[in-house]
């Protein structure tokens, strides 16, 4: 059988591994493996050295940094915090003072489309009243802070309207020549605005072909796709530069952006329009000449930009004009216009045969759930404990040691395609070539197969007497430790389907679930049920062993967490003490008392796992 | 599982204290009175974080009052925020690294910066002799910290901050196992420098 956590489980033997200390340093660990740590660490000098080692680069590192980064340079940053307070107000007043034009300017837009004249009129006027008022003001104004007052309180009423829908622009944009005013190119921009800053942003060439987007989630997460590749690493680009500049549509915060001196921008007010201008007369490169900016009125949403960009001592000339604008409820738009496109991060079926196939070379999400399928059906999670991870550059690592050469050939085999992709590194080793090859930070996935023996005495006493009727003598005993082994077996098989659960559930971050395929997330939501199953399975066999041996135990399950992800955890850290207390049971001869079976958080453990199980199972049905 | 918020709940008190989740139903002035005191209070952490992992004090600067300014604008649009000062470090981790796409910036905090102000900050030792001890310790720490890669620089330093595995996990997007193994190669190479 196999042997989940040898250090913890033989501590009397082995020691501490590295890896368990820190953890346990860390308060990361169940309070079982706790215990057991500080009973060995009781006992072992040589563990307690180490564990005074660690503490000291601890505390030899807090020393340091504190000493590098002390109270006084934190507390005194460059600017010492002038703006902050400044900034926050003013997003307080744009608000503020924006709130119930818009409300007058939507409630007009819903009168008139109700066909209700009467009421529409009386709208109109009180945004009549409200442009006038603000004309008013501006006139009060310095022309100066009048053009940066009007382009914040676009800012303002831009991401005010965004904030309960989902705004949509198609946006023009052509390079001219600045000499001829000759067409150099054309390109589509599509872009998405959700509440909470969630972006995408497509371009697209004048054959329909998409030649660059960019994708953001809420807490500023960004991805890029340009120069035909998504781009974690790609060379780093000014704002201004050709293949960048079309991330700038039209608007008074990218306005903002570009501009070096804003006190520099002046306003004229049209009729319909305001419009904003920027001159710069210092070249550099890439620099920002001149730009315009054009306002509408009547409720200050931006419409048209033009740029020129001096680039290497030549003038580049960008207009981008608005083809059109709309704002849709959260529901009526399909959530994909928000994720990256599935044939960036897998080919089309008709091409490739395997999602896989295309040589990205930057490791996504899908990537990752991909490479867990696979594995998963060679039952590389589960029997090998391999490891798959993303690192930070953009790489998904597939690591472990396996028992044999061929079962190596076997799991690499599985992967298929994604060992030739670049963006993915396998390291897997046989025991032999690990010996060579892996240095401490790869120790804990060695396998070691360590003989374990439940009932090693007489066994546990409830389970005796209860064998006892049918079989005697040296048969009793067999049949005593068949029966502990079999329990122990239930109890390690749904430890380890939890962990390989738990494994699968933490490769994603919830937006990147929802950034995934749909093909992706079905085969993410596959793991999840199949490894659900088999732990709810091997619990309820636990409990159908020992519950005709310990008869009726009151014991309620604890309240569970409800979220997949804090559901796993919990999953796999309640499996883990149960083992422990089973193991005490069946296996120790002089503490294997019917007390331990019959112990009420035993069962409340068992119970709440089967709860857990179920929850799950109901998060990820279709 | 969309719409439930995730769960990082974190036993340090000081964590807690400044964790309490913000009231979607303020008004905007009780929310600008909220992350102003926020402000006051994290922002010193946040601006210390960011310092390390970009290196330019003026951009920390401004990417922490970025953070707080997107805390408002997000509560402000109706979100509820369960542990505003985890959600800062997220995004401003996240802002940084998109600043450093842009190649405003590139660096990590450097060895120059560290021993400049290492320098600069040294407590007067009573003794030459326990000056010299202090300066040969800082001196091989320093050497330690060189060799660390950007991502076991960051989790070190937000292990550091007290935040727990889960929650480094969920600030740079990866997995919690990630962040133990991570974290112990980085202790191992300060060891390794410590003890040499």
């Amino acid at each position: 059988m196999r042997n989940l956590f040898p250090s913890a489980c033989h501590l009397d033997e082995q020691h501490v591994s590295k890896e368990m200390l820190l953890e346990y340093l860390d308060g990361e660990l169940g309070s079982s493996a706790r215990d057991r740590i500080a009973a060995h660490l009781d006992a072992c000098w040589e563990c307690r050295m180490l564990h005074a080692d660690i503490q000291q680069t601890i505390r030899d590192f807090m020393q340091f940094r504190s000493q590098a980064l002390s109270e006084d340079v934190i507390a005194a940053p460059p600017h010492e915090w002038r703006n902050f307070q400044r900034l926050l107000r003013q997003q307080v007043e744009a608000e503020e003072c924006h709130k119930p034009s818009w409300a007058a300017l939507s409630r007009a837009g819903v009168l008139i489309d109700s066909m209700r004249p009467v009421l529409a009129r009386v709208a109109a006027a009180a945004v009549a009243i409200a442009v006038i008022a603000l004309a008013l003001t501006w006139h009060a104004q310095p022309p100066a802070l009048q053009a940066t007052t009007l382009l914040r309180q676009s800012i303002a009423a831009e991401e005010f309207a965004a904030a309960k829908v989902v705004v949509h622009r198609s946006i023009s944009l052509t390079e001219h020549d600045p000499g001829t005013g000759r067409v150099i190119s054309r390109r589509r921009i599509e872009s998405w605005h959700s509440k909470n800053k969630r972006i995408a942003r497509r371009v697209y060439g004048t054959n329909g072909e998409l030649l660059a987007g960019e994708w953001l989630t809420p807490d500023g997460a960004r991805v890029v796709y340009r120069d035909g590749k998504m781009c974690p690493d790609c060379p780093p680009q000014h704002p201004l530069a050709k293949n960048e500049i079309w991330q700038l549509e039209p608007g008074a915060d990218g306005f903002y952006k570009v501009v070096a001196n804003p006190e520099n921008i002046t306003v004229e007010a049209t009729p319909a329009t305001y419009v904003f201008k920027y001159q710069d007369d210092r070249s550099g490169s890439p620099k920002l000449r001149s730009a315009s900016l054009i306002l509408r009125r009547s409720d200050l949403h931006p419409i048209q930009q033009t740029l020129t960009v001096e680039q290497n001592g030549k003038l580049e000339n960008y207009r981008f004009v608005e083809a059109s604008f709309e704002r849709k409820a959260v529901d009526e738009v399909e959530a994909s216009v928000f994720n990256i496109d599935q044939f960036l991060v897998a080919p089309p079926a008709e091409i490739h045969p395997s999602p896989a196939e295309k040589l990205v070379e930057f490791a996504t999400a899908d990537m990752e759930v991909e490479a867990l399928g696979r594995l998963d059906d060679v039952d590389a999670l589960a029997q090998n404990q391999l490891a798959v991870s993303r690192t930070h550059d953009g790489t998904l690592l597939v690591a472990g040691v396996v028992g044999t050469e061929e079962r190596k050939q076997e799991i690499v085999g599985a992967l298929g395609p994604l060992v030739r992709n670049p963006a993915v590194q396998v390291t897997i080793y046989t025991p032999a070539e690990a010996e060579q090859q892996l240095t401490a930070p790869f120790e804990r996935l060695q396998v070691q197969e360590v003989e374990i023996s439940p009932a090693a005495g007489h066994g546990n006493p409830d389970i005796r007497h209860f064998l006892a009727g049918q079989w005697s003598g040296s048969k009793l005993d067999e049949e005593v430790q068949r029966f502990s082994y079999r329990v122990y077996n239930h109890l390690a098989e749904a430890q380890l389907h939890a962990l390989v659960l738990r494994h699968v559930v933490e490769s994603l971050s919830e937006s990147e679930y929802h950034a995934m395929t749909p093909e992706a997330q079905r085969k993410w939501r596959y793991l999840v049920r199949k490894h659900g199953l088999e732990v709810q399975r091997e619990i309820r066999g636990v409990m159908d062993s020992l519950s005709p041996i310990v008869g009726p135990v009151v014991a309620e399950p604890a309240p569970v967490h409800v979220n997949v992800r804090s559901a796993a955890l919990q999953m796999s850290r309640l499996a883990s003490s149960a083992d422990s207390v089973i193991w005490q049971a069946l296996a120790s001869p002089n503490e294997g008392t019917s007390a331990a079976l019959k112990d009420p958080k035993l069962w409340r453990s068992l119970q709440t796992l089967e709860q857990l199980t179920k929850n799950i199972l109901d998060e990820v049905n279709p | 599982m969309e719409d439930e918020p995730l769960e990082f709940r974190s036993p340090v008190a000081e964590i807690a204290l400044s964790s309490r989740a913000i009231a979607v139903s303020q008004s905007a002035n009780a929310t600008e009175q909220r992350v102003s005191e926020l402000f006051e209070q994290l922002r010193g952490r946040i601006y210390r974080y960011v310092l390390v992992i970009s290196g330019v004090p003026e951009e920390a600067e401004e990417v922490t009052q970025e953070s707080f300014l997107r805390l408002y604008q997000t509560l402000r649009q109706g979100t509820r925020i369960d542990e505003p000062q985890f959600w800062l470090f997220r995004v401003a981790h996240n802002l940084t690294i998109n600043r450093q796409r842009r190649a405003r910036f590139e660096k990590s905090y450097d060895f120059a910066t560290w021993e400049m102000i290492a320098e600069n900050r040294a407590d007067p030792s009573p003794s030459p002799e326990q000056d010299a001890i202090q300066r040969e310790k800082y001196e091989s720490i320093r050497n330690g910290l060189a060799r660390l890669t950007d991502q076991e620089n960051r989790i070190l330093h937000l292990r550091a901050e007290g935040l727990r595995y889960r929650q480094i996990a969920e600030v740079l997007g990866i997995g919690k196992s990630t962040v133990a193994d991570i974290l112990r190669g980085g202790i191992d190479k300060l060891k390794a420098h410590s003890n040499a």
